[in-house]
């Protein structure tokens, strides 16, 4: 989920750094410094410390123009008050980034929590409160927040408080210090809260009165120095709630455009002439499936490494000739890149893919997609056999396990399967429909522990055999196998490879279900050399 | 009325509409004030509570008709106010707008009525209750305040406000820790944080009598009073029960929203309620019209200079006479007459005036009513790529074939099917679709029909916007491709 629209290579910081400073601004500096025992003070803790012009506002977000003017004319000049406002927009539209740049920009006393980390609703409270209260969570005060606040109720109160006290005293330092202290001070006496993430809230269930008391809380404060800013991914009708609110005003950030990235992915670029022939490439493509810049960065890393491999300095203009040169070379990355998810590619795969493609010459297929054959994980071996047959169990109807599992019915289900066959494909398309419905079925666990056993003796056998071949053996390393076997599957579970389900309203016990897909669990039957397609029943 | 569902949002309505469509019966709209009731009892209270209504209005949201298509018929009389005799607005002006007040909305009956309760309750030393109704943001709040500034005034130390907020004190518990926290604060008592529940209740029963026996009314403010209703109902009792006995002297104002506030009451609470009911109605457009002229208008006595003030107003009253204008103010409270949202839109006005010209324009206007009114499940599909449009044109296909639930795998397959018979270039693998399937979902276009389950693929999903409003969005999306557009034309208007 990033929201912050710097491209890659860009100098400033990354997001995190961004985010985490912003709720405290000035801190970092404070802290390090010699002034370390400096009593906290609105100007240090709620104030950014370098000012920014208007203008490297605008140039610092492209396509974002309208609406940080748009804000800034409803935010107003100094003293002004305001309605509350609603800032909303897809993820990855710069909601959060234009608001506290424009904070630095304008200089004004501002409390920022996001209510992705305030996961809930005394988090949050306290996280607001502490920053106006200028208290700071170090080890001598054992981490501990200004105030206990559960309740909306004290927190209302005690916001009101703790905002008359901040306001009141920026009045104080306004007066006493002369205009160019002023300056220092912030702009005007507002105090400005900002809610990130509102969205979030909708999860936090039975506090379904938590929103609306949000959204109310300027006509319940009636302070009119108080600002409210919230920031949502989802617009305000998705906020409905039995109570109502009145709604703030609402500003809108819709998604970048083709121009807006190309844009933002050539600022920073070393080589502005090469990167632009590069995006006239690749950009469209790459809009008709998502026009999110965190997924694009993403995407389009990777695919610049390649355009520049057959150059031999990153610094030449090109020409025409090359520019189609390196076209067609990129040509086969690039349709193998779209079919691709937006993942980062780990470092060997691209090295081994660089080895493949030089091998196959000029291969059209490319070895983006069939890269991996191997897991890229490991598991211990009876882990593996665990996921097999928990995959098995999901598949296939528990009526088929004995014809497929027993030695001796193996005629029996070629019998049975024949005869399916021949039964209506009427019948045989209900159930296909009903399997891309349902997805994989549930099993109790009895089933499978058994269809573990068997296909654990079936992969063991041989080698038990040739070593001792007594059953005696076999089954003691069942036994020592069971006791292992539920922490295995306990393990799997929280690795959500298997999920555990609700139980089911006849037998009572706990139904289990393979999360995995075909594609993964054939790959974990190779690495055992499990022949898991034989197993496997299809309709 | 028991059954009636008031909503003062009409995004509110469309959620819940879009639940059961079919149960509908009557839809009537007053203002921004929806109704959503059974067809006899509407009528029965629409008809208690107004005493004329005009001709029907045409219909306003082409959409409504799209949401219901099968409802038995619709009805929009637009109800007028029961008191729309004499409307006084408080004098507001440019500075105090800017300055993000309100414009206080006094309804001259309801101002006077109530104003006669809370005196006489005060005068005769006897207790009283009383609910105002009214939807969002027609000045219930508003008048109140009024009323009890103007009595402060004429009662010196006669009164003791407590004022309770649904939204915060609806737990019994913390109600009255803030009643007993007020009334502490009021007569500089030291207010304990530790008191139990019982302490306080006690506290507040001791604080009735005393200030019954000293002639002081107590006045609890109970806003969003429905809220209150919620659970047991301990505090709403134990307020009223108090004020049965003789001695004490307190007047309960429950302000709220729903209309059927009372009927939410428990058979103990409500016996010792009195059914004293003043109902608040959003203004018409004459008094809109006033209220904004009251509003924009610079005063020439003020600190302004009087030549620029003269010039702002004339420029105004030019703007003000227009027919464009005309226009953005009718669009407006076609769909929302409160006050509170008109103030809205003047606020986004007046923000948006070039400090450099210093005089309000037309176009600062359009600009406001174009921000404030909002489309938002259209901006979101304009947002979408291309692939997201194809699963989105994919899942309306496979909606009209009536297929009464549907996953991520039967769009792909409907999808599959598209670029086999049609060749497009937009065909890409299953995990790409599935990431455009989650962006869906986190857009809010998408959203799956049961609450948990297994992994994605296999949830059953439904689409959370009308075929109307995918049309239209297909047809402002710029690039989008033909062949889309033709498969949406062609499913659904054969």
């Amino acid at each position: 989920m990033g929201k912050e629209e710097e491209t890659p290579s860009s100098p400033q910081t990354t997001r995190r750094i961004t985010r985490s400073s912003a709720a405290t601004p000035s801190k970092g500096t404070v802290e390090s410094g010699k002034i370390c025992d400096r009593p906290p003070s609105i100007s240090n803790d709620l104030l950014f410390t370098e000012h920014k012009s208007l203008e490297s506002l605008l140039s610092n977000f492209p396509g974002r123009r309208l609406q940080i003017l748009e804000i800034l004319q409803l935010i107003g000049p100094p003293n002004s008050p305001m309605f509350p406002l609603f800032l909303y927009g897809n993820a990855s539209t710069g909601k959060t980034g234009v608001v506290l740049q424009i904070f630095k920009h304008l200089n004004r006393p501002f409390v920022y929590s996001s209510c992705r980390s305030c996961y809930n609703p005394r988090i949050l409270f306290e996280s607001v409160l502490n920053q106006l209260l200028l208290h700071r969570r170090n080890a001598s005060n054992g981490y501990s927040s200004a105030k206990r606040c559960e309740r909306g109720a004290d927190f209302v109160n005690m916001l009101r408080d703790a905002l008359c006290q901040a306001i009141e005293s920026i009045k104080e330092c306004s007066k006493k210090s002369g205009s160019k202290e002023l300056v220092k001070q912030g702009n005007g006496r507002m105090i400005y809260l900002i809610f990130d993430n509102v969205e979030l809230i909708r999860g936090w269930d039975k506090n379904s009165i938590i929103l609306p008391m949000l959204f109310n809380i300027y006509d319940i404060l009636k302070i009119p120095e108080v600002g409210l800013i919230f920031i949502s991914s989802s617009s305000l009708d998705s906020y409905h709630s039995n109570t109502g609110f009145t709604e703030p005003l609402p500003v809108f950030f819709p998604d970048y455009t083709e121009d807006d990235l190309y844009q933002m992915f050539m600022r920073n670029q070393s080589n502005t002439k090469l990167y632009s022939s590069f995006l006239n490439v690749v950009l469209k493509p790459f809009c008709r499936i998502t026009r999110r810049v965190d997924e694009l960065s993403i995407a389009l890393w990777p695919l610049y490494q390649k355009y520049c491999e057959p150059l031999n300095e990153l610094d030449t203009v090109p020409d025409a000739n090359t520019k189609r040169r390196l076209f067609d070379r990129l040509q086969p990355y690039l349709t193998a890149a779209l079919n691709e998810t937006f993942k980062l590619p780990s470092q060997p795969t691209l090295e081994t893919n660089k080895e493949n493609v030089r091998r196959k010459g000029n291969a059209r297929k490319s070895c983006f997609g069939e890269a991996c054959d191997e897991l890229d994980f490991h598991m211990s071996v009876s882990a593996k056999y665990l996921l097999i047959s928990a995959f098995l169990a999901s598949r296939n109807p528990a009526t088929l396990d004995a014809a497929l599992f027993d030695s001796t019915g193996g005629s029996d289900s070629r019998k049975r399967k024949r005869k399916s066959d021949q039964a209506s494909t009427e019948k045989k398309g209900d159930a296909a429909k009903e399997l891309f419905m349902k997805g994989p079925g549930t099993f109790p666990l009895e089933r499978l522990l058994a269809i573990f056993q068997c296909i654990t003796s079936v992969a063991e056998c041989p080698h038990s055999m040739d070593q001792q071949g007594g059953e005696l053996t076999a089954e003691g390393w069942d036994v020592e196998l069971m006791s292992d076997v539920l922490l295995q599957l306990s393990t799997l579970c929280c690795a959500n490879f298997i999920s555990k389900g609700g139980s089911c309203p006849l037998e009572g016990s706990t139904r289990y279900r393979s999360t995995m897909d075909e594609e993964t669990a054939l790959k974990v039957a190779r690495s055992v050399n499990f022949p898991l397609s034989k197993y496997l029943y299809r309709r | 009325m028991d059954r009636v569902l008031l909503q003062e949002n009409k995004y509110d309505l469309f959620s819940k509409v879009r639940k059961r469509p079919l149960r509908l019966g009557v839809l009537i709209e007053t203002g921004s004030w929806w109704f959503l009731c059974e067809p006899e009892s509407a009528l029965a209270q629409v008809t208690l509570e107004c005493r004329e209504q005009k001709a029907q209005k045409p219909l306003l949201f082409p959409t409504l008709l799209f949401h219901f298509p099968n409802s038995l018929s619709f009805h929009f009389p637009s109800l007028s106010c029961c008191c729309s005799s004499s409307v006084t607005w408080s004098p507001t002006n440019l500075q105090a707008e800017t300055k993000g007040f309100k414009p206080v909305h006094c309804t001259g009956t309801n101002y006077s009525k109530l104003k006669f309760i809370i005196s006489n309750s005060i005068t005769e030393a006897c207790n009283n209750s009383i609910l105002l109704l009214g939807p969002r943001g027609c000045g219930k709040t508003a008048v109140l305040d009024l009323v009890l500034r103007d009595l402060n005034a004429e009662y010196t130390d006669m009164i003791l406000v407590v004022r309770l907020n649904g939204l915060l004190h609806s737990d019994d518990i913390s109600a009255l820790k803030e009643i007993a926290r007020q009334l502490c604060l009021e007569n500089q008592l030291l207010f304990s944080k530790m008191a139990s529940f019982d302490d306080n209740s006690q506290f507040m029963t001791d604080m009735l009598r005393e200030c019954g026996l000293a002639h002081k009314t107590i006045i609890f403010v109970l806003d969003e009073f429905d809220l209150f209703t919620q659970g047991k109902q301990r505090l709403l009792y134990s307020l009223l029960d108090a004020m049965q006995s003789l001695t004490s002297q307190a007047v309960v104002i429950g302000v709220s929203c729903r209309l059927d506030a009372d009927q939410l009451l428990e058979k103990r609470v409500r016996s010792r309620f009195s059914h004293r009911k003043l109902l608040f109605i959003p203004p018409s457009t004459e008094d809109l019209q006033r209220l904004l002229e009251r509003t924009l208008y610079l005063p020439t006595d003020s600190t302004f200079p009087h030549d620029y003030a003269i010039e702002f107003n004339a420029k105004l009253h030019k703007i003000l006479n227009d027919q464009r204008f005309k226009e953005i103010l009718h669009s407006l409270s076609d769909v929302d007459t409160s006050v509170c949202h008109l103030s809205k839109f003047l606020f986004q006005a007046i923000c948006s005036i070039d400090l450099k010209y210093g005089f309000l324009s037309l176009d600062n206007f359009k600009t406001a009513s174009l921000g404030i009114q909002r489309q938002p499940k259209l901006e979101s599909l304009l947002g979408a790529s291309i692939l997201e449009l194809y699963l989105l044109v994919c899942m309306n296909r496979l909606e009209l074939r009536e297929q009464s639930s549907y996953n991520f795998n039967t769009i792909m397959k409907e999808y599959k099917s598209i670029h086999d018979s049609y060749q497009t270039s937009d065909s890409y693998a299953q995990n790409v679709c599935l990431l455009a399937f989650e962006h869906l979902l986190e857009r809010e276009l998408i959203g799956f029909t049961d609450s948990r389950g297994q992994s994605i693929e296999y949830r059953p999903v439904k689409l959370l916007i009308s075929p109307y409003e995918l049309h239209r969005g297909l047809k402002v999306y710029r690039s989008c491709p033909p062949i889309l557009r033709k498969l949406f034309d062609h499913e659904s208007f054969q």
